[in-house]
């Protein structure tokens, strides 16, 4: 039987008889992302074991001087000029442990999700802090039996929200490289979030996509001439900084890039990042 | 405007507090809504044997783009996010390699290119409702 119940709360400004899920701020019917814990890599291979017997689903973030890069990991296209000059890091889950690996301690920065990011087999719920509450299991779980991971939401974790989403415009000038020429420009964007510290960012555009970067021909890496860029964002206490950088090489021919507009739209939260 | 909704906040928060960091819940802002997982997306993809990459499509048919946060399960058993790198033997690698109104197409590829068999990575993604505009 098709269950049709369950409870849902638009955005301001929207009816909820009429709201598509879009315009809801919450739904029942959909799985919110439940925030098991955060913190620092306190060590360069870091263990923080989680509890919940699956691979959970995460985010992290390499912080340095106070900003925190969102690519802690290695990009996929090299960048150039880019203002983090330390070594990338590496985060993963296992059915034990979120693990961190860097070369250094406190460098890396993880929220770890209850929300399962493999098939939540071997699911292992997290006793609680308090027993009072409330929490909504998914359509066709008990939810006197449930699994925090058969949860659409609960009261024990929090729930990220977003509390502004906007957009950051980047303009690269043109680049021309003749025969033998390395051209590299770079230029950035600050954009004042206004909360008191740095919160948990979502931009999900800012890796090198072909929505964001639009190249013509994918770069394959060292040919005879290539042209490539790459995306830096970061966040601390007062602004959201996006820095972008392209290059133009030219072994043989000439490389002629038009002036560019990167636009990267982001959605902050309201999950303050560990200090 | 209407002061209507529900909310809950951070054990030890007061429910009357005006600041977001102190809520579990608050329906003036939305939260992330996934999406339940379609028989027809793709759980897993295959480089083939001496091949450097293979890509998939999520078809999602929202009609705009969406929020998501996509992984794979790499050859040791690891979650790791797309984009990013795995430190398995083939120093895996997952980007996102375009994006339309309805579908997100995703390339798994290996750094390190000595695999002799196919090789199947599992994949997960978290889908959400919620657009990628303002």
């Amino acid at each position: 039987m098709s269950l049709d119940y369950g409870i849902k709360a638009t955005k301001p400004g929207f009816d909820a008889n009429t709201a598509t899920d879009k315009n809801l701020s919450f739904t029942s019917k959909m799985r919110s992302m439940m925030v098991r814990s955060k913190g620092i890599a306190t060590s360069a291979s870091f263990n923080f074991a989680h509890g919940l017997g699956y691979r959970p689903a995460f985010d992290g973030y390499i912080v340095d001087s106070g900003r925190y890069f969102l690519n802690y990991f290695s990009a996929p296209f090299d960048g150039y000029s880019f203002e983090y000059t330390g070594t990338y890091g590496d985060i993963y889950t296992d059915t034990t442990n979120l693990h961190c690996e860097h070369a250094s301690a406190n460098t890396l920065v993880y929220i770890c999700y209850v929300n399962p990011g493999d098939d939540g087999s071997g699911a292992i719920s997290i006793a609680p802090v308090k027993d009072y509450g409330f929490k909504i299991s998914q359509t066709g779980k008990d939810v006197k039996t449930a699994e925090d991971s058969e949860l659409v939401l609960s009261s024990k974790f929090q729930s990220p929200l977003i509390i502004l989403q906007d957009s950051i415009t980047v303009n690269i000038d043109a680049i021309s490289a003749n025969p033998g020429e390395t051209i590299q420009k770079t230029n950035f964007t600050d954009y004042s979030h206004g909360r008191p510290q740095a919160n948990h960012v979502i931009a999900p555009d800012i890796f090198g996509s072909g929505a964001f970067f639009n190249f013509s021909t994918e770069p394959t890496g060292f040919g005879p001439d290539y042209t490539a860029g790459d995306a830096e964002m970061y966040i601390d206490a007062t602004k959201i900084r996006l820095r972008v950088s392209r290059i133009a090489v030219s072994n043989i021919g000439s490389i002629s890039l038009p002036a560019t507009t990167f636009t990267v739209k982001f959605f902050l939260t309201n999950i303050p990042l560990p200090t | 405007m209407a002061d209507e909704g529900i909310k809950a906040v951070i054990d030890g928060k007061d429910i009357t507090s005006t600041t977001p960091e102190d809520y579990l819940i608050w329906s003036k802002y939305y939260n992330l809504k996934a999406l339940d997982l379609d028989a027809s997306w793709p759980t897993s993809v295959t480089i083939p044997a001496s091949t450097y990459n293979a890509s998939y499509t999520i078809t999602h048919s929202l009609g705009y783009n969406p929020l998501y946060n996509l992984f794979f399960k790499d050859q040791s058993g690891r979650i790791v996010h797309i984009p990013g790198q795995s430190t398995d033997a083939y120093a895996t690698r997952g980007r996102i390699l375009s994006e339309t109104v309805n579908a997100i197409t995703v390339r798994l590829g290996h750094s390190v290119n000595t695999h002799t068999s196919d090789r199947i990575y599992e994949v997960f993604h978290f889908i959400y409702v919620d657009p990628n505009s303002i």
